[in-house]
């Protein structure tokens, strides 16, 4: 029974781990992009610099703007025939300059990005001499709702996990309680205080969800190997393509929680038993 | 030591196992404790050590009122009760030794201190050359004697023994009296629950009896 209770608790973990891992992959992924994406604004011509200040004096000053950066019309017809130099002379030949100046707002990575492009488009929209504007804010707010979506769908899972956890804890030590009621009782007879009976049953719990948990971590670890080397040799480059495992903390972090619910599970059998005796 | 003040104790509503007892139990008394079955004997013994309590009534023990006692001071007074089962209730997996030195490990009592106190109780009980013997190996005289053994081991002031030679032969049976009247001489308060008021006929007693719940000699 006890081995059945920490195979089961091997593979409670090895579905947590999992449901994490890839929620951290994701968020660390999100963030990755979030380092791309922008909003351009096109400034119209004759208003240029007035425009620019407004935009640095409003939309850069935000905490969640990391940088604004003002480009020229003629820095942006350089950049253009850098990239397009057989273009140089159907430019030259065009009538007037087709180029606008623009200022490119760039946004601190963090979870919230979609939501801060969503304010900052706002605020442009609201100031004059802003021919157009260009921004990702589409994907930006697709991959933010991503995230909360995965982080409450992690939450709800690491809840119900871990009150299977308990559960499986509690039927094991309690099924053990029954094969030793004799002994206990003895114990009990003689003066053991509930807190001196329920030690072995506690140690046996945190042992069992400890053994399960380093059980899991294993998996986890050989399977992650797996995948990132699959990862690495598909799509090399890609900035989903360096899985990162648990860190020493997260681990230890593990350890602890996962020590009280064996110790917890455990101590609500053992004081159960003894209620009723 | 041990006083009782009307106390009630009823299993069902139509019949009480105990009725209005009132006793004084001195310290040193070797006090037996008889009466048919039924008559409440056990009842009254599981009362002293809070394996039962009183429905109405009060009972003291070194003049504390033991029937509001909580968990923790229940456990307290267990240390300081010696109690002997008619059917001994030894732990099969430890052996003799081990089974005489749990009320001492419970006491936190050092491994040096548990060897002397249960090798001294061993030659008390007669049965020094048995310390590693598991005690489905030995006979029903030998397992009631480890049974008193551990319940004397942490020196206690007061041995409950209810029926301690109901499950053995008569000719073991002498033997275990004899050996709690030799406690009892050491200074120990003892209470003997019997059926059988012949039993303790070589003992200088008080003799307790119970009849349907009620005290009706002492």
């Amino acid at each position: 029974m006890s081995l059945l209770t920490t195979v089961s608790v091997a593979v409670i973990g090895v579905l947590f781990f999992g449901c994490l891992l890839v929620f951290q992959q994701w968020r660390s992924a999100f963030l990755k992009f979030g380092e791309q994406v922008n909003i351009i604004a096109f400034l119209e011509k004759d208003a240029e610099v007035e425009t620019k200040d407004k935009i640095f004096s409003s939309v850069c000053k935000e905490d969640y703007v990391q940088s604004c950066e003002f480009r020229s019309a003629e820095r942006a017809q350089e950049i253009f025939l850098k990239d397009y130099p057989e273009l140089k002379l159907a430019v030259d030949q065009l009538n007037g300059d087709p180029f606008l100046a623009s200022v490119h707002v760039q946004f601190k990575p963090t979870e919230q990005q979609g939501s801060a492009m969503t304010l900052s488009s706002l605020q442009l929209n609201k100031i004059p001499g802003i021919e157009h504007i260009e921004d990702s804010r589409t994907w930006a707010s697709l991959w933010e709702r991503s995230i909360i979506v995965l982080h409450e769908f992690f939450l709800a899972s690491g809840i119900l996990l871990a009150a299977a956890t308990l559960f499986l804890l509690f039927s094991t030590i309690s099924i053990v309680i029954h094969h030793r009621k004799n002994e206990i009782e003895i114990l009990n007879l003689v003066g053991a205080t509930d807190f001196g009976i329920s030690i072995p049953f506690i140690v046996q719990g945190i042992t069992q969800v400890l053994v399960g948990l380093g059980l899991s971590l294993l998996a986890i670890f050989f399977l992650t190997m797996k995948a990132r080397l699959y990862l690495q040799q598909q799509f090399a480059g890609a900035f989903f393509s360096d899985l990162q495992l648990f860190s020493w903390p997260q681990i230890a972090m593990f350890l602890g929680v996962s020590s009280l619910l064996g110790a917890f599970g455990a101590w609500i059998a053992v004081r159960r038993y003894l209620k009723g005796i | 030591m041990i006083q009782f003040f009307h106390v009630y104790k009823s299993y069902q509503e139509d019949a009480p196992t105990l009725m209005d007892v009132n006793c004084k139990i001195e310290k040193g008394d070797f006090i037996s404790l008889t009466g048919p079955s039924g008559a409440g004997k056990t009842t009254l013994l599981k009362m002293i050590f809070c394996a039962e309590f009183p429905n109405e009534g009060q009972i003291l023990v070194d003049g504390n009122n033991i029937s509001r006692f909580r968990s923790g001071q229940i456990a307290a007074l267990r240390r300081s009760i010696g109690v002997v089962f008619q059917d001994f209730k030894l732990i099969p997996n430890l052996n003799v030794y081990e089974n005489i030195a749990v009320p001492l490990r419970i006491l936190g009592y050092s491994n040096h201190r548990v060897a002397h106190r249960v090798d001294m109780i061993l030659k008390l009980v007669g049965l020094e050359g048995r310390a590693k013997s598991f005690p489905m190996r030995l006979s029903g005289g030998e397992q009631q004697r480890i049974a008193i053994a551990r319940s004397l081991v942490n020196d206690p002031k007061i041995l409950l023994a209810d029926e301690p030679t109901g499950n053995l032969d008569p000719s073991l049976t002498h033997e275990i009296v004899e050996l709690f009247k030799e406690i009892n001489l050491r200074g120990t308060t003892v209470l003997f629950a019997t059926h059988d008021r012949n039993l303790l006929r070589a003992v200088r007693h008080k003799e307790m009896v119970l009849d349907n719940g009620k005290v009706i000699q002492l």
